[in-house]
């Protein structure tokens, strides 16, 4: 398998073991702030690679989708709830 | 083509004047909740069964970013739900909620397969009719079960309410 699979592999790895740091308590926040991005970060993803402004040679779905489905429907989305649930207010 | 994508504006203009008229101002957040979830399991749902050929969209938004069914899933769909899910009655009897979600199912499903018979939106492969219904089933059953999930606690949702 080439690096960037595994690179893949780790991230969906990564991401869902972020997930596991939620507390319990602020689960809903972070599904709110994971639907909010993802619906945000899907139309730009599919708008800038229609503009041909980047390009992602190796993605999951490759025969129907030009974008990143792991990047735009997972890692970045986890990333925006974990940012979310841990930032420090007040 | 120019029937195709007058289509496609329709829907969006339908989608958002549907989304404001048959939504309450109070439920507002809810109808939003509810159509992000179902976009969400939609996309995932998707993703696989145009892969593998279950059905096709000839005519894209996006030509070179996608092939799947963009106006669709991102926005009708997802609208569609969410007056669905706002509008029901949880304290209803069960054959009335059952009536409902089979009406509404049903519903899609034929404007699905009309949309798939005479225009190059939408193409099945090897899904049937039956098949499509059965899709649709799952996808409401989901979100709606991910829904009330998230509505479980009616305390954290009251003030809200209250306000408005």
């Amino acid at each position: 398998m080439r690096i960037e699979w595994w690179l893949l592999l780790s991230v969906y790895a990564l991401s869902t073991g972020i997930l596991f740091f939620i507390p319990k308590n602020k689960i809903r926040l972070a599904i709110v702030a994971f639907l909010f991005k993802q619906i945000i970060t899907f139309l730009i993803g599919l708008v800038v690679v229609e503009l041909g402004l980047l390009e992602y040679p190796i993605r999951l779905f490759s025969s129907i989708n030009r974008t990143s489905f792991t990047y735009e429907y997972y890692a970045f989305p986890v990333t925006c709830a974990i940012f979310t649930v841990w930032y420090p207010h007040d | 083509m120019i029937m195709e994508y007058f289509i496609l504006a329709a829907m969006w203009v339908f989608g958002f004047v549907g989304f404001i008229l048959f939504i309450p101002h109070k439920d507002r957040r809810k109808g939003f909740l509810a159509l992000m979830v179902f976009q969400a399991f939609i996309w995932l749902c998707d993703m696989p069964s145009f892969t593998f050929g279950l059905l096709s969209a000839p005519v894209w938004e996006f030509p070179k970013a996608t092939d799947l069914a963009i106006t669709i899933n991102y926005f009708f769909y997802p609208v569609l739900f969410s007056i669905y899910y706002v509008n029901q009655k949880p304290q209803e009897t069960k054959w009335t909620r059952f009536t409902y979600f089979f009406v509404w199912i049903s519903a899609i499903t034929i404007f699905d397969i009309i949309i798939e018979k005479y225009t190059d939106l939408l193409e099945y492969g090897f899904l049937t009719w039956y098949g499509m219904w059965i899709y649709i089933v799952f996808l409401f059953f989901v979100s709606q079960a991910c829904c009330n999930w998230f509505f479980k606690d009616k305390a954290l949702f009251q003030a809200e309410r209250r306000e408005t």
